[in-house]
């Protein structure tokens, strides 16, 4: 194997390559930065402390030609939940990780000396590089800057202000194809563990040589094939279907009608005026304005389900206004407006922050009395707290929970200390299975039962049915082995209503690792990716009982179905059972 | 008895019949979906199976009040005055 892993030591500042041992040859992605995290961190570390390590894992076909590949994740001990993470993200740094060689990128340790650093892994080799001027910097234009300094032909990760504050709502940013901050392992505050380690950005430049090895490059051909045929028949990812249309952000009416699109801090499920920030609103806006849809976040992406969103005048881009920071820091705020949402995304890019957790946390802080719900001025304004690094804006880039506590909210829509995305759990109950039990805090991605609930793809389930933990165990199995895969999780769609698209993807990896695995291990092997996450969580401290919902949830009835959250316990519990 | 119902349509399906909102009169959601396709003949194609109206395309999502009629009774739910209808193609995202 070609490949290898890149350990780098913050303590001596110095880097070394090390061979892949055998037991992570297969591995790559989530399933790699999970494990790595299992075997090298105590549970028990302290998240920012110099214990903890950041983990860096493109996936195990990213780099090649195979469609929709171009993922990485990140990982580490959460400082949000206090639990195991993977955050993974579409990205062109993917790519370029994966090209020049790198399995995992392992970060430890920190300096001696209370300073920031910029590693750039060149093609003449690593070096470290002091990144002061950077420090303070929104991260549009140290981009921009780091361009500048570092020559065309690279890629970038880093963390911005938010993560200089050691805030537990630090994401890690990368580089999109125009080289600007919008692509994001946002969730659980990785940005926060990355700066605690003196490591403000990483700069890839291209190899000469493409070091990704196809073992078996017919098999691999034959997959690539299949997966790209599924995903073009497919009506959620074809072309000119409902993502490559209108983006992911057409999901806004569909889950408004469905009374699931929290509203005002989960306080109600639907309001009409969630119309006027659709994707349907959005694409035709962009078109006027001349921004970029569709448009790829990666570059072998053909689902296209990105964009380009700009100020009115068509200038200052932002990037991609993704349904779930639509939805955290629109209706969730009770802002029904494009541009102001347009502006408080900049922000979160800009500082380093994850677009969920901010927008929640600005609903628990208008619910707290801090401001109005509806109040986009005063929004756009806490963004200025953080940017002057207030105690106020401490609180706030700390997350929901922290600052519902700050305000004494008991409305705080978390598990494992981490805010929900834009699915009410209480008429669609699926979904609030995985948010309570993923080991990774309440998140739609890791079992995504939204696609069988509403959709009707990959099985049909009636979002009011309680009996949802095998349904929520099987996606969390089948999506831990598409994060380790290194495929975007959007070919799920394709993938489970089409067998031809299962295949390719099992052919691909196969191809790449020169392994006989069948449709059939694919399971086995997500469910292996779960094993190690939850036993990292319970020597953490974790137990069934942090496996649960918000008490409001199960108390407050959500309008306009008026229900409550009813799965019990056990049926919850079920997701753990063989 | 029948019902006056407010029927919103979404994505491609709006962009097909050029509007968003109507308001239709009829006893259950086939009546009211057949109503609709007398109004904008491009969608009785997108919206059904055949010319009998038996059966709804699968790649098509219709809600009463929210709740997906394939969890009521199907093309035979029954609609009353002020329910609401929502039509979507297969939509994704996340």
């Amino acid at each position: 194997m070609k490949s290898k892993i890149l350990r780098v030591n913050m303590d001596e500042l110095t880097v070394e390559f090390e061979n892949v041992p055998e037991d992570y040859k297969n591995l790559g992605g989530r399933a790699l930065t999970s494990q790595i995290v299992a075997d090298e961190v105590s549970p028990k570390a302290h998240p920012l402390g110099p214990n903890n390590k950041l983990i860096f894992a493109p996936g195990i076909v990213t780099g090649t030609n195979s469609p929709n590949s171009g993922r990485i994740s990140a990982g580490g001990k959460s400082p949000l939940t206090g639990g195991i993470k993977e955050s993974n993200a579409g990205t062109p740094f993917a790519k370029t990780l994966a090209q020049k060689g790198i399995k995992a990128l392992v970060i430890e340790g920190e300096p001696k000396k209370d300073k920031f650093y910029i590693l750039k892994l060149g093609k003449d080799g690593e070096q470290f590089v002091e990144a002061d001027d950077y420090v303070g910097k929104g991260l549009y234009k140290a981009y921009e800057d780091l361009h500048e300094e570092f020559g065309e032909g690279i890629e970038i990760t880093g963390v911005g202000i938010a993560a200089e504050l050691r805030a537990a709502n630090a994401g890690i940013s990368y580089t999109d194809p125009e080289g600007m901050s919008s692509r994001y392992s946002g969730r659980g505050g990785l940005g926060a563990v990355m700066a605690s380690k003196g490591l403000k950005f990483i700069v890839v430049e291209e190899p000469e040589e493409n070091m990704i090895e196809i073992k078996d490059k017919e098999t691999f051909d034959k997959g690539r094939k299949k997966l790209a045929n599924a995903l073009m028949e497919h009506d959620v990812t074809k072309k000119d279907g409902a993502l490559n249309t209108y983006g992911t952000s057409v999901l806004v009416n569909i889950i408004n009608e469905s009374g699931g699109l929290p509203q005002r801090n989960f306080s109600e499920g639907s309001d009409d005026r969630s119309d006027m920030v659709s994707g349907e609103r959005k694409a035709e806006e962009i078109k006027k304005r001349g921004g970029v849809r569709p448009h790829k976040c990666s570059p072998s992406c053909i689902i296209q389900c990105s964009e380009i969103w700009t100020k009115e005048d068509g200038s200052d881009p932002v990037g991609v206004l993704e349904y779930e920071s639509v939805w955290s820091l629109g209706p969730n705020c009770g802002i029904y407006d494009l541009d102001i949402i347009g502006e408080l995304n900049r922000a979160c890019n800009d500082l380093g922050l994850d677009t969920i957790e901010a927008g929640n946390t600005i609903a628990v802080a208008m619910e707290g009395g801090l401001l109005d719900f509806g109040d986009g001025e005063g929004a756009l304004k806490l963004m200025d707290e953080i940017y002057n690094k207030t105690p106020l804006g401490r609180i706030l880039a700390n997350g929901a929970e922290f600052t519902g506590r700050a305000f004494g909210v008991d409305r705080v829509p978390t598990v494992k200390g981490q805010s929900m995305p834009a699915y009410d759990p209480r008429p669609i109950k699926g979904i609030g299975v995985t948010y309570a039990t993923t080991p990774m805090g309440a998140d739609h991605t890791a079992g995504y039962a939204i696609a069988p609930e509403i959709m009707g793809v990959g099985g049909e389930a009636d979002p009011f049915d309680t009996k949802k933990g095998e349904l929520s165990k099987n996606l969390q199995r089948a999506t831990a082995a598409i994060d380790s895969a290194g495929y975007c999780l959007f070919i799920a769609f394709a993938i489970m209503d089409i067998d031809e698209g299962m295949e390719g993807v099992v052919d691909t990896v196969n191809g790449v690792l020169g392994t006989d695995y069948s449709i059939e291990d694919v399971m086995d092997f997500g469910k292996e990716v779960l094993k190690v996450e939850r036993e990292f969580n319970e020597k953490a401290g974790f137990s069934k009982e942090d496996d649960r919902l918000p008490e409001f949830m199960k108390e407050e009835k959500l309008p306009p179905h008026n229900v409550v959250f009813d799965v019990p316990d056990e049926e919850i519990d079920s997701v753990w059972e063989d | 008895m029948s019902g006056k119902v407010k029927v919103k349509l979404f994505a491609q399906v709006a962009e097909i019949a050029n509007g968003k909102e109507f308001e239709l009169e009829g006893v259950d959601v086939r009546e009211i979906l057949k109503v609709l396709v007398t109004e904008i003949d491009e969608l009785e194609e997108l919206l059904f199976k055949d010319k009998d109206h038996a059966e709804l395309r699968d790649d098509k999502i219709v809600l009463k009040d929210g709740r997906n009629i394939d969890y009521l009774d199907g093309l035979d739910t029954e609609v009353k005055d002020g329910d609401k209808i929502s039509i979507f193609p297969v939509v994704g995202g996340g």
